[in-house]
This record gives structure tokens, sequence and C-alpha cells, in this order.
């Protein structure tokens, strides 16, 4: 009775849409933690964009600014956290954690203190809509599903594309490999570390901020309270996953995507199977996927002793 | 380095206490209350276990509050987000607190709260407590345990979506099953089996509450599994759910409060436990010293000094009239009809059976 | 002033004084920070802190709410301490708290009534145990896979919350069946009151104690020093032969453990039963993180950390009820003061204030 074919391009269809804040905010976090830094705020970075987004998009009525409004917010701090990491040589967990708590106070905040708490239904707020491209429409069955996408998805995937580019192939992405592999070394060879992290937690910020952005502007147009949900820290596991490369990151977040639109499914499919026991299966599968990708990547293990050597070293 | 220092603190401690002093007086803080020998204002507070912006269990009542505020001269107090910054343990002190502050009714809007509102009452005799209850909670003196079961007006809409449907599929959903939630989403499918037997409900559970992408996502599913209209059960995963109604073109049943403005096109009907009229009620009843230690179940049959209190269908808006087709609105009609005089008695299920 | 003290005072108490007064500063400046969003709203700093000190301190009835309060924090900041310090990190404090509390709950419901003597510390052991094993997972993918812990810790945290929402709606319900929440536990197995009367339980205790335990054992037994060893420097460790990797795993199943005897507090202690209580950004397991880093992982300081945490939570959510001051605030403040107590320290340094870092002038 099931048509498994229409079955999984319907969960693919979805999953993108679920990916797509995953891998904006991945995208930036990749580069951060590249150089080096490990950016825990980025569920409360999010957060902040998708208030910021909102608030400026409803004020000014045009989605473009409030992304960028989201993209500020985030930049500060991504700036905030790697002023305190860098210069002031703080832990990072700490740094990280407490500007988590900070951002997300700050989007309840600034939500409240604007719009005051009325319904966000009240204030129309312009979102990117699926763009509808009749020639792709045309295409039985992926037409209407996967290939039926709101601009900012195919920006990202453009993103990726190009991010893939800067990190492997740029003197940039090069400089920024070496911060993180060797901050000592990379330092004796003239390049400076300092501005290499600061561009890279500023843009990691962004990026967040942008995810929240998207997360406020592209499906719900509205903003709710903790509406972020823990994709943050998702966020961060897709990228420990796709090993701080763009495309593998790009994979990540649709495997994560596809597999928490297969739960839901499958919830609705078959109700007798616990839901609580679906609702786990996305966390469950990216530990399951994290262990594999750990073990056989070519994974620098140097990576993650520089977070430690670096809290400690450079002065 | 170091007097700069000194000189750029003191600056903005002096800047700091200029603007504070330019301030316009705070909102309602903590004021003295003049000494009269009138009796004291009466004092309404509203604990609640989560955000008053979220379009339902929160924000329904602290409205009904601000109103009853507006219409009875009452001085109100809330806390929200217990549950989002804190945990059940917390009711204890909060209720304490507004005990300590002079209040005369308390109000728990949680269901998590029992424990710590009836070791309050038991201490603090002269106070009015009420909190979000169950049948066959015992009271004591003070004590208000108020339930709004939406199975009525659930089963109406059950009514209504089963007629409604093209596809013959039909959902409802939630966050997580506990009592009046199962007895809103039961009475749902019991309302469409009786309409059309044949009608496939798809019931689910999310998890979570106020997760608005879940919510989406949920009803995403459901729409590509066939249903044309979804029911909805939650706060943000309503706020999530109806956009994802949208999205896919089909028709929402609002839940929790009235989200039909919400989404004019998409939310059709919407039930309604009338949380905003409870809370009103309960603090006119303190207002006008009318309340009385007992519990209070509001269904569509409950009436207070003539009026129905309560849960209620909400129908589609004379803008959608059209496009409901005769026999559904009449087949509603039919239905309230009859649960009102009681020629229906829609069963009241309390614990999710299991397939 | 400080001519006179330093001819008195040896360098160590002159550190202490030094490190106490940035700390008093910092509290001052996070305070002052946060009172900038204060006004913004239109509202009076001053009562806002008045409310909250008045909250924390104000009755006995509240300063044993900040106790309660404090309880699991200084627990998970515990956990925190002893992983971090051991290299590990461990942010998977608030999925290990409520396994303890889920083995707690289910265990205490389905044996029978044991005479408290024997019922409670049962308890306890049930519940370290179920803390150290979600903790020993990600510590055995670690080791054996390399799997960084941090990220499995963290979604590890997600699992428990969705384990308690099927026991409170399901097979451990309560008898009425009513609400998302286990039966009441048997009253021999509640941690009694400290002080009748009051909510406050010997959980405290166990909290207090823990401390001093892990203090002793970190510092004065080889196997604690081995724990240092591997987490102030891994390599140097290595070489001095100790086996670091299982130092390292052992260090996370203690924490884990530890986390888990919050959970076993709050419910046997505070609340009595197992609810259904959202695991959120505020919740033990995430702030013990903080409690523990601001104090620079050490297990003595975790208490006072703990209870200035407390303080800090308890005050500035009773500023709703005082001084028209939103919930929001409650993040802003925390967030605030916990980053102006770890800037402190180097900021005064920056600027010239080495009297209150308790430097030498050297």
């Amino acid at each position: 009775m099931v048509n498994w074919g229409d079955f999984a391009i319907v969960v693919v269809g979805a999953g993108i849409g679920i990916a797509a804040p995953l891998l904006i905010a991945a995208l930036g976090e990749a580069f951060a933690e590249r150089s080096g830094m490990m950016n825990l705020s980025i569920e409360g970075t999010m957060s902040l964009g998708a208030a910021l987004a909102f608030i400026f998009g409803a004020i000014t009525q045009n989605p473009w600014i409030g992304l960028l409004a989201g993209m500020l917010g985030g930049l500060v701090i991504g700036l905030m956290n790697v002023w305190m990491a860098q210069t002031l040589h703080l832990n990072q967990v700490v740094t990280g954690m407490s500007l988590y708590i900070f951002a997300y106070g700050l989007s309840v905040y600034l939500f409240r203190a604007i719009t005051g708490h009325t319904s966000t239904f009240g204030l129309e707020v312009p979102r990117f809509k699926p763009i509808e491209i009749p020639a792709l429409l045309q295409i039985p069955i992926l037409g209407p599903t996967i290939l039926n996408q709101n601009l900012l998805i195919y920006i990202s995937i453009i993103l990726v594309l190009i991010l893939e580019v800067v990190m492997f192939k740029t003197t940039l992405g090069l400089k920024v490999r070496a911060v993180g592999e060797n901050p000592s070394a990379a330092d004796n060879v003239g390049i400076n570390v300092y501005t290499v992290r600061y561009l890279c937690l500023m843009y990691g910020g962004a990026m967040a901020g942008l995810a929240g952005g998207y997360i406020a502007l592209a499906e719900m147009g509205l903003f709710f309270e903790g509406m972020t949900a823990g994709r943050g820290w998702i966020a961060i596991a897709i990228v420990i996953f796709g090993a701080w490369s763009p495309i593998r990151i790009l994979a990540g977040a649709l495997i994560f995507g596809v597999i928490d639109s297969l739960a839901l499914h499958i919830m609705v499919a078959a109700p007798q199977v616990p839901f609580q026991l679906l609702l786990t299966l996305p966390y469950v599968f990216s530990i399951a996927i994290l262990v594999v990708a750990m073990k056989r990547a070519a994974l620098p293990a140097a990576l993650f002793k520089t977070y430690r050597r670096e809290e400690r070293q450079l002065g | 380095m170091q007097s700069i220092a000194i000189i750029v603190i003191i600056i903005i401690a002096a800047l700091g206490l200029g603007a504070y002093s330019m301030m316009p007086p705070a909102g309602p803080g903590p004021t003295t209350t003049p000494t009269t020998t009138a009796a004291p204002a009466k004092k309404v507070a509203l604990v609640m276990p989560g955000s008053i912006t979220d379009h339902g269990w929160d924000q329904e009542p602290y409205e009904g509050l601000m109103k009853a505020k507006a219409d009875f001269g009452l001085e109100v107090g809330y806390t929200e987000e217990v549950m989002v910054t804190g945990t059940p343990a917390d009711y204890d002190r909060i209720l304490r607190d507004y005990v300590s502050k002079g209040f005369g009714f308390v109000i728990c809007h949680d269901f998590l709260c029992k424990d710590a509102v009836t070791a309050v009452a038991k201490d603090n005799p002269t106070v009015w407590f009420a909190y979000d209850g169950a049948r066959f909670d015992p009271t004591i003196p003070n004590l208000i345990p108020y339930i709004p079961w939406g199975h009525e007006p659930a089963y109406i809409a059950g009514v209504f979506a089963a007629l409604m449907s093209k596809t013959g599929t039909i959902g409802a959903y939630d966050g997580i099953p506990i009592h009046i939630e199962v007895a809103c989403v039961e009475a749902f499918e019991m309302g469409a089996k009786a309409a059309n037997p044949n009608i496939n409900v798809l019931k689910n559970y999310i998890g979570v509450w106020h997760d608005p992408k879940k919510g989406h996502d949920l009803v995403v599913s459901m729409a590509d599994a066939g249903a044309d209209i979804v029911y909805g059960v939650g706060d943000g995963i309503n706020v999530g759910g109806i956009q994802g109604a949208k999205e896919k073109g089909i028709w929402f049943v609002g839940g929790t409060g009235d989200q039909r403005s919400m989404e004019p096109d998409t939310v059709i009907v919407s039930v309604s436990w009338g949380l905003g009229p409870i809370i009103y009620t309960l603090a006119k009843l303190y207002a006008q010293d009318k309340l009385a230690g007992q519990s209070y179940e509001f269904t569509m049959h409950t009436y207070i000094d003539g009026q129905r209190v309560g849960p209620d269908f909400l129908p589609w808006t004379d803008a959608m009239a059209d496009k409901v087709p005769q026999n559904v609105k009449d087949a509603v009609a039919k239905a309230t009809a009859d649960i009102l005089s009681g020629a229906i008695n829609v069963p009241l299920i309390t614990v999710a059976p299991s397939s | 002033m400080a001519g006179v003290l330093h001819v008195d005072l040896t360098g160590q108490v002159r550190h202490y004084l030094g490190v106490t007064m940035s700390v008093a500063i910092s509290v001052l400046l996070g305070f002052g920070l946060s009172s900038i969003f204060i006004l913004a709203i239109r509202s009076n700093p001053l009562t806002a802190y008045y409310t909250l000190l008045e909250g924390a301190f104000g009755s006995p009835q509240n300063i044993s709410e900040t106790l309660i309060k404090a309880i699991p924090m200084i627990l998970t900041g515990l956990a925190a301490a002893v992983a971090f310090k051991s290299n590990v990190n461990n942010i998977g404090e608030e999925g290990q708290l409520y396994m303890g509390a889920i083995a707690t709950a289910v265990v205490a419901l389905s044996i029978p009534v044991l005479p408290s003597i024997v019922f409670i510390p049962l308890l306890l052991c049930v519940s370290f145990l179920a803390g150290a094993l979600w903790a020993g997972i990600p510590a055995f993918l670690k080791i054996r896979f390399g799997a960084d812990e941090m990220l499995t810790t963290l979604l590890m945290n997600w699992i428990p919350f969705y384990i308690v929402s099927y026991l409170v709606s399901g097979p451990f319900q309560e008898k009425d069946k009513i609400r998302p929440q286990t039966d009441f536990l048997p009253d021999l197995a509640r941690l009694p009151a400290f002080v009748a009367g009051y909510r406050v339980h010997w959980g405290l205790i166990l909290a207090i104690v823990s401390c001093i335990v892990v203090y002793f054992f970190l510092w004065k037994t080889s196997l604690g020093f081995e724990f240092r060893a591997t987490g102030a420097n891994l390599p140097a460790a290595r070489s001095m032969g100790i086996r670091v990797n299982r130092r390292m795993m052992q260090a996370m199943i203690l924490s884990g453990g530890i986390a888990a005897f919050a959970g076993f507090c709050e419910v046997a202690g505070t609340v009595g039963s197992l609810k259904l209580g959202s695991s959120n950004l505020l919740g033990y397991g995430y702030a013990g993180i903080l409690v523990a880093l601001v104090t620079n992982l050490h297990p003595l300081g975790v208490i006072l950390s703990g209870l200035f945490f407390g303080i800090l939570i308890v005050g500035s959510e009773s500023m709703q009820r005082g001084a028209d001051v939103p919930i929001a605030m409650v993040y802003i403040i925390e967030a605030i003061m916990v980053m102006t107590i770890i800037t402190s320290q180097i900021l005064m340094r920056k600027l010239g204030f080495k009297w209150l870092t308790g430097e030498t002038s050297q």
C-alpha cells in the first residue's frame, strides 16, 4: 500500500527544510572551530538572530533587513566570545555558555520590550516563500517537494560550494587551518592569529544569527520564545561530524534533517510506536554517526588538543 | 592607565545615576498600600508555567486576568515561565511569596503544582488558592481546583472535520498524553467517527508543547500522509502547526483558545478551553466575595451567573462561511444542540488508550 | 591603606583578600551593567536589587529556598569541576542528573519500603550508578573511538528528557493517572528536613560533604593527583607513566555519578516525586558548568559558587513580583554576572589594579 519511493521523496523534501538552519549555523561554526575556537553560544545566538530578524523585518517590512539585523546581532555575540576567550584567555566553555544564556535572555528581552507582549500575529512580516520555478515544478514527484524550496536554501547550497573553495583552496582558508592546527607555528610564519580568530568567530556568530533569522522568517514568519529548541547544539554536532569541511557538513545536516523528518513521518504512519522513542532517534543517530565518522575520518586529532593547548598557551 | 579607568568608571556611574533620576517613575512596583479604613484592595496573583506570549495555555489566562483587573479594579500580579526558568519545586516558594505580599487569591495555572498549592493553602487558610486540578481532587475550604474539559467542543470539531475532509483522513496532535489533552484528542476521534465511521484519524503526540517547528513539521507529515484537516491541542506547537497547514494548503482546527485570527484562511474553526473566561470568572467571583471551596469543572454545561463559561466550539467566521458546505453546517449545529441538551453524552476519556 | 597592610599580612591572606575584593567589585559591576537593561524598560534598579536580596535572604523561608536551589547546583558544579579538572569536557551533567532522578524514582517506587537507614543509601548508590553509566557511555566512545566527549555528552542530554516523559505518562504515572508525574516516594525514602518546618533538607549536607571528600581525593590521594596531572598537562602526565585514558574515563564516570546525586536530591529531597520538568537553559546541569568554571574548578569554591548562583537565580526570579522586572532578566543577570566575574581578574590586571588580583608587586 505504501509507495516507498514517494514516501522517501516526501521525507527528504521535508528534511531539507529541517536541515537548512542547521546547515547555515554549522557553516559558520565550522570556520570558528577550524581556527581553533569552540563556540558554544550558537543556540543563544540563533535565538537572538530570530528575534532581531523578526523585529526588524516587521519594522521595515523587509525580510532582508531582518536577516541583516539578525546577522549583526550574531556578529556582536561572536565578537564578545572571541574577545573573552582569545584576548582575555578565558576558558572557551564558560565564555560560550554564558554568552548562550545572555543571547537567549536578550532575545526574549528585546522581543518583549519592542513588541510588548502581544501576539506576533498582529505584526505582519514578509517571509521567504518557496520559489516556484515552473520548469522545476514540472518534474514529477521531485518537483513539488524537493525542488520547491525557498531562496535561502538555494543560497545556502551555493554558500557551501563557495566556502569549500575558501576553506581548501584559498590563502585565507589556509591561514584558518594553520591557526587551528598549530597557532604558535602559524604565528612564527607571520599569520596574525588574533585577526584570523576574530574574523572567524564574528563570521560564525553572524551565520548563527542568520540561521535564527531563517527559522523566524523563512518558515514561521513569527518569533516564539524558545523556538530554536536545541538546534544550535545540533549544529555543533554537525560541524564535528562534517570534519569541518563544508561539503561534508552539508551531508551531515541533510542526514540529520532527513532522520528527524523520518521520525515524524513514522510517528504519523505508525502511532503504535512509542513516540518518545522516535523523538530520540535523531540524537541517537547523531551519536552513532559521530562515532563512525570519528573512527575512520582523517580527522587531525591535533584539532581537539588545539583547543585545550590554546587555553593555556598563547600569550 | 589606572587613573583613566577610575575616571571612566566615575563618569559612567554619574551618568547612570543621572539617567535614572530623570526616568519617569516605574510601573506598578511594590507600592505601599495607603492606609485607609476601607477594606484592603483585593489582590489576585496568577502563576504560570510558560510564557504569556505562547498563544495558548498561559497567554489566555493572563489576558483574562488583565480584563478582570480592568473590570473590577483588582490589583494583580503575575509570575510566568516557572517551568522555563525553573522546576515544579519552585511553585512552593512563589506561592508563599505572594501570600507574604498580601495577595488574597493566588491562582496556579499548572497541573504539576498540586502538592505545592495544597501545602501552602493548608498553611494559609485565610487566602484563596486555585489551581489546574483534576476530577475528584480533594478540596480544603480555601482551595479550588478548576478543570477545563474540552472534550465536548472537540467532539463537535471531530464532526466538522470528518465531514469537511475530502481525502478521508484527518489528524489530531498534542504534546503529551495527559488528562485534558487526551480527553480532547479522543473526543475529536469519537465525533469524527460518529459523523463518518470510515474516517481515518491520525493521532500523534510530539512530546513538547512549545516547539513551533516541531508542530510545523508534524502537520506537514500528516499532510503528507493524506490528512486535509488537522486539530492541534497545544500552544507553541499550534503556532507552528498553523504555518505548516498553511504551507500545505490544508485546514487547521485551532486549540486551547481562539486561534482563528492567527491565520483566518487556514484556521477555520477553533476548540477553545475558555481559559481566559475561566480565570476572568474566578477573579470576578473573588472580587464579589462569591468564591467557594469547591472544584469547578468547566464543560459546555457550566453556567455561572446565567452565562456559559468555559470550553466552547468556535465555528467558522462569516468571512469563511461560504467555504463550509451546508451539510457540514447542519451537522455541527445538530451536534452542538444535542450536546447542550444532553442528547449526546460525550465520554470523558482521560487515559490514552494503549493500542 | 595598602602600605600598612602589606607589613602585617602574609602573601596567602593577601591573595585571598585580593581575590575576594575583585569578585566583590565584579559582582557590583555585574549589577551595574544589568541595571542598564532594567533602566531601559523604565524600572527602578535599586528596587529590583533590593527585591533580589530580599527574595534570596529576606526571611528564613527565603533562605531555605535559596539553599534548596543551591543544592543541585553545588553537586553539578562539583561534577563539572571533577571532569574539567581531569581534561574531560563533560557538558552532560543535565542528562546525568536526570538519570539519577529517574533511577531514584523508579527504584524507590518499585521495591518494598525499607527503613530509611537502608533505603536512602541504597537510592544514593542506585542514582550514582545511573549517572555514572550515562557518563560512562560517552567516556567509552571517547577512549575507544576518539569521539569528542563534549559532543556526545551534549547529545545524550536530550534522551533522559524523553525517558522521563515516557515514564510519567506511562508505566510510572501517579495512581490517579492525571498528571505527568510519578507517585510520591514513600516517606522513608525521603531526605528529612534539615530544619524543622522548612523545606531545605539534608541534601545540603550531602552536597557539602561531597565537595570536601572530592577535595581530599583530588589533593591528598595519588589517584587524585593523577586526575589533576592529566588535566594540567596531558602529554607530560602521559610521559610520567600515568594512564591518562583510564584516568579520564574514571573522572567522567565519577563526574556522572556526582551529577546524579543532584537528581537524587531533587526527587528524594526537594520535590518528592519525579515530575515532568523541562530541562531548560537554567537547568541545574548547565548551570553547574558555570558554577564550576567561575571558581576555577575548585571543589570547595564550588560550594560558595553554588550558593551564589542560588541567590542570583532565586533573587532575580522574585524580581518579577517585587519590582516589575520581566523574567528575561533572570538570564541576563546570570550571564552578565558570570561574564564580569570571569573577566574581572584579567581586566583588573590589564588596567593595573594589581592589588585587587592579589599579586605582589614584583
